[in-house]
């Protein structure tokens, strides 16, 4: 059963790691659908499995056990197994379907903004004109800085300009303002708000900070590898009326 | 890799320019060895090869008394031989205008025609003979230009007997001359003291009572491999016998021929084992970089699969560093390849006598060279690459995992450890951790020690070689050369020239040896009881008593006869009865020059069926200088046609002393120079990386009150255990290459001896200290500008 609005379907999915030798379960039999168009927040507080389920949502990891089903929107829109897929698979499925937002941005110290996000649309077939993506994250004329000449709201926002210029069907930010202060963090959620409203992204943002569920449409809660609470909101907030 | 991720490694190889730049030097430095000594190989085989085809080079020189022409025409017949040729070679002696000294040399018969023969002569100027009976000579072209004639000059040679006034009629150049060596043997050529021209037949035939006759066949096989070869001069000389052979030789051993040979033998084994050492050094230093690189990395590599790149694009992305150096290294190592080709090329053409030697560029060398710079360089990155692919995104997104930080091995000898001050615990640490990089410094500077010491000891071998020889075994002022062995006579007559005050008779006579299977043709000379003039010393340097009968035998002879001190080998003089007689080996001695034997003066006498003969002279006496020869006896020469050649034992010295200082120098220069660069290019990576990786160390230390200078100290003290230790072993490495050296060199020609001085293992260690504290002066000055507040800061 695959719904026509459904994006992502995590089924019964755990991690467990081998450490040394213990074994420690980082996600149990979880759970989650994530629809198209969607605004998602997973919360949790540090070491509950937030990052190990962006990772497998992402096509970077494999669960132990369970499923992860994508829908391809624009194949045949039926539902392929990440699971099941080869690294190389894998790896041209994070290409073309998936942008990342890191919670230490990740840039590449040695790329201008600008080329940090050409090295995304390089490799993909249908990528947006990459000053287009830095205007739409409002940083057009910081192309030729390096991250060292920027701050970190404005490194943040080249790699929101990475993560989108590929054209992925879903965004996935992971702690997107774990590094920033407050006010870089308020416009930093408005622009994330603002991409799922006008270009209609899918978006999760896995984050330990209560405070922004209120903008999402939907709140997974998730405490020792468990989703707890998966909970829909009939009425998001803006950034404006958010209480930080 | 798309554009980006080239833009990407251009900055990062940027930021890491001056380490890279010196890793790209040693790679240009081996590509371009290899380049250039390759190129130069075939350079100068191909000129020999296609000089020998062209002139005819025979297989084989035989030489005897007299045969009659028919004699020599039926050897033609024989079933290997395709071609034989009979001539006349004699030595002579020649006076040159305006010239004191006269020279030794050969006067070698051609056809008057100039029809093309064996060992035939390329004309270079001039003409060839006007006729068969025409006083007439082509002199060998750099024998000509050494003394300055050309063709018109006249000078006068004795022959036999007789004083012939002869005009030069041309120039010209036989690849049976392609060195013109000292008929005295030596390392090196003489151009101007060893004289070879080329006369009408029918005038030297006539001029040396050879009517219808020659004294030498040389000739050419079907099957000249060295079996065949020894097997057809058997039946030749068989055949002969009755002729009185005195000598045969195949032409690639003879001196003039063989030191070519021999020379590119070398140049091909250093064309591959000095790149070969170069490139590993250069991929293993490379190695240590680029895998603290991609550790560094970590995050970068992670995000890029996190965002869709493959394993072959990072895998081809981190290649590319190696491919960037490599290139880089191999496109420097070209040009520095043409250099290297053309410098020693310029030495090769004043050192051996080929028509033309194009000095070529080959591309397909150069591209070999390119390629396997490239390959090396690669090699030097797969360990790095090979993580980097390996990488998983998740995982790399994760801090990385905690240093190993367990106990070193010498923590657990408690009370050693104990002894370290805190300093030396954290140097130890850092050694010891890092097995890896600490054997690359370790490896990297044994063998720039190890290549200094090597270089060093080589020019000491050199001069005790020559001190051995010139100083130590040869006494005399003069030696002067009797056309045939003469009795007492000659030898009073040579005592009475002006300034001699005191003479010693010597005999050489070619002789065959051997003990069962092994054979060999070499001189034996015959040296009076109680000689003071000629002193042949053992290997500890002893003088050697030359018994009453029997033979002393240099080191190198007795080897190849297996024989040793007590045994009794066959012995058989090529001229005079020529009886073959058992002969007791009475000693063996070191001996650096020839394959040569020792016997009492009588007992070699007796054996030619004489009393007391002689055919050389030393004398005491008769300079007018340190080397010049006094010229009123030169004058007193000039009148005696039994007198072939006059040579003075320091001008011998002074000349093979000019001719290698010079080359020496150059290549000594050359070699510290890159040995420095290695040791430079590995000590200064090495400590960057282990800068880079102990920054925050850096920053913790700063923050607790060390100065640059203590924090120097710490680093400094690193570098000094790591490359104090490969300083020890290359001493070691080197005096063991030393002896390597002195095996390959090893030859029938000349041997080296290994000589190491205590004061060059300082002198090498000294320099390396002065490469080593130079690349320290860089790092203390990184460390005193390195923003340690930022590096604290820094998640790695």
């Amino acid at each position: 059963m695959f719904e026509e609005d459904l994006l992502i379907s995590v089924r019964n999915a755990s991690k467990i790691y081998q450490m040394g030798e213990v074994q420690v379960a980082a996600l149990r039999d979880c759970s989650l659908d994530i629809r198209e168009g969607e605004l998602m927040m997973v919360v949790g507080p540090s070491g509950s499995g937030k990052s190990t389920l962006m990772n497998l949502v992402g096509g970077m990891d494999r669960p132990t056990s369970g499923e992860i089903l994508f829908r391809d929107v624009d194949g045949d829109g039926a539902p392929e197994n990440l699971t099941q897929m080869s690294d190389a698979k894998l790896t041209q499925f994070r290409r073309q379907q998936i942008g990342f937002v890191f919670q230490l941005f990740n840039l590449i110290p040695s790329l201008t903004a600008l080329e940090n996000v050409q090295v995304a649309i390089e490799i993909v077939s249908d990528p947006m004109d990459p000053l287009e993506a830095l205007r739409l994250v409002g940083l057009e004329d910081r192309a030729d800085h390096f991250p060292s000449q920027l701050s970190g709201g404005q490194q943040q926002r080249v790699a929101i300009a990475r993560a989108i210029a590929s054209n992925p069907k879903l965004l996935l930010c992971d702690e997107p303002t774990g590094a920033l202060d407050s006010e870089a963090s308020k416009q930093l959620f408005a622009l994330l708000c603002d991409l799922n409203q006008r270009l209609k992204k899918t978006i999760i943002v896995i984050t330990h900070n209560r405070a922004v569920t209120v903008l999402a449409h939907r709140v997974a809660e998730i405490h020792d590898g468990r989703i707890r609470h998966d909970r829909i909101n009939e009425h998001p907030a803006t950034v404006d009326e958010m209480e930080w | 890799m798309n554009r980006t991720l080239l833009k990407k490694m251009a900055r990062e190889i940027w930021e890491r320019k001056w380490a890279l730049l010196a890793l790209v030097m040693i790679v240009a430095i081996g590509a371009g060895c290899f380049i250039g000594m390759r190129s130069l190989y075939r350079d100068m085989n191909g000129s020999r090869l296609r000089y020998n085809a062209e002139q005819q080079l025979a297989d084989f020189q035989v030489d005897l008394k007299r045969a009659p022409v028919w004699a020599v025409e039926e050897l033609a017949e024989m079933p290997n031989v395709s071609e034989a040729r009979g001539r006349v070679s004699m030595a002579v002696r020649i006076d040159i205008p305006g010239q004191d000294e006269p020279v030794a040399g050969t006067a070698i018969s051609m056809p008057a025609d100039h029809r093309p023969v064996l060992n035939d002569v390329l004309l270079r100027t001039g003409a060839w003979f006007s006729g068969p009976d025409a006083k007439e000579a082509v002199l060998n072209s750099s024998f000509a230009a050494a003394n300055k004639l050309k063709p018109g000059d006249r000078l006068r040679v004795v022959l036999l007997d007789r004083q012939h006034d002869l005009l030069i009629v041309g120039t010209g150049m036989s690849p049976e001359y392609v060195t013109l060596l000292p008929p005295s043997g030596g390392f090196a050529p003489d151009p101007k003291r060893t004289g070879v021209m080329y006369l009408p037949e029918r005038f030297l035939q006539q001029s040396c009572d050879l009517d219808g006759a020659y004294n030498q066949v040389i000739g050419r096989l079907h099957d000249s491999s060295d079996a065949a070869l020894d097997n057809t001069l058997k039946d030749i000389e068989r055949r002969l016998d009755e002729y009185g052979v005195l000598n045969t030789t195949a032409m690639t051993d003879l001196g003039s021929v063989r030191f070519l040979i021999d020379e590119m033998q070398g140049l091909r084994i250093s064309s591959t084992v000095m790149p070969a050492i170069l490139l590993a050094v250069a991929a293993l230093v490379l190695n240590v970089m680029i895998s603290r690189m991609v550790i560094q990395h970590r995050t970068v590599i992670g995000t890029l699969k996190a965002i869709g790149y493959s394993t072959g694009a990072i895998t081809r992305h981190y290649l590319g560093f190696g491919l960037a150096v490599g290139l880089a290294g191999g496109v420097a190592g070209s040009a520095f390849g043409v250099w290297t080709q053309t410098e020693i090329l310029a030495i090769y053409r004043t050192f051996f006598d080929l028509p033309s030697v194009p000095g070529h560029f080959y591309w397909d060398i150069h591209l070999l060279g390119l390629l396997i710079s490239v390959l090396f360089a690669c090699a030097g990155t797969l360990k790095a690459v090979r993580f980097a692919a390996r990488l998983n995104p998740a995982v790399a997104m994760r801090p990385p995992p905690p240093e190993k930080a367990g106990r070193v091995w010498i923590e657990r000898i408690g009370p050693v450890w104990r002894l370290f001050p805190f300093r030396w615990k954290m140097i130890m640490r850092a050694i010891f951790r890092n097995p890896f990089r600490s054997s690359v410094s370790v490896f990297a500077c044994m063998i720039s020690t190890a290549l200094i010491v090597e270089s060093l000891c080589m020019v000491d071998a050199l001069e005790y070689m020559m001190d051995y020889q010139f100083s130590r075994v040869m006494h005399e002022d003069l030696s002067i050369a009797l056309r045939d062995p003469d009795a007492s006579r000659a030898m009073r007559e040579v005592g009475r020239l002006n300034g001699v005050t005191f003479t010693e008779a010597q005999l050489g006579v070619i002789c065959d040896l051997s003990n069962g299977p092994y054979e060999r043709r070499t001189s034996v000379t015959g040296l009076p009881r109680d000689g003071r003039l000629f002193t042949p010393l053992d290997s500890n340097g002893a003088s050697i008593r030359v018994p009453e009968s029997g033979l002393v035998l240099t080191k190198k002879l007795a080897e190849l006869l297996n024989v040793k001190p007590g045994d009794v080998i066959r012995l058989r003089p090529l001229i005079g009865e020529r009886k073959t007689v058992s002969a007791p080996v009475a000693a063996v001695v070191e001996v650096f020059l020839g394959l040569g034997a020792y016997a009492d003066l009588e007992y070699l006498s007796r054996l030619l069926g004489e009393y007391r003969v002689a055919n050389n002279v030393l004398c005491l006496g008769g300079l007018s200088g340190e080397d010049t020869i006094d010229s009123a006896l030169l004058n007193e020469v000039r009148r005696r046609p039994d007198i072939i050649g006059v040579g003075a034992r320091m001008r011998s010295l002074n000349q093979m002393n000019d001719t290698f200082a010079e080359n020496q120098r150059g290549m000594l220069v050359a070699l510290i120079f890159f040995s420095g660069l290695i040791a430079f290019a590995s000590v200064f990576n090495t400590a960057l990386v282990s800068l880079s990786e102990r920054r925050r160390e850096v920053g913790t230390l700063r923050v607790l009150g060390y100065s640059p200078r203590q924090i120097a100290r710490i680093f400094s003290g690193e570098s000094l255990l790591l490359n104090g230790g490969g300083i020890l072993i290359g001493m070691a490495a080197g005096a063991g290459l030393c002896h390597l050296l002195a095996l390959a060199y090893n030859t029938e020609l000349y041997r080296f001896p290994v000589v190491i001085y205590p004061i060059r293992l300082l002198q090498s260690a000294v320099l390396m200290a002065i490469f080593i504290g130079a690349s320290q002066l860089i790092i203390f000055a990184m460390i005193q500008r390195l923003q340690w507040l930022e590096a604290l800061k820094i998640r790695e």
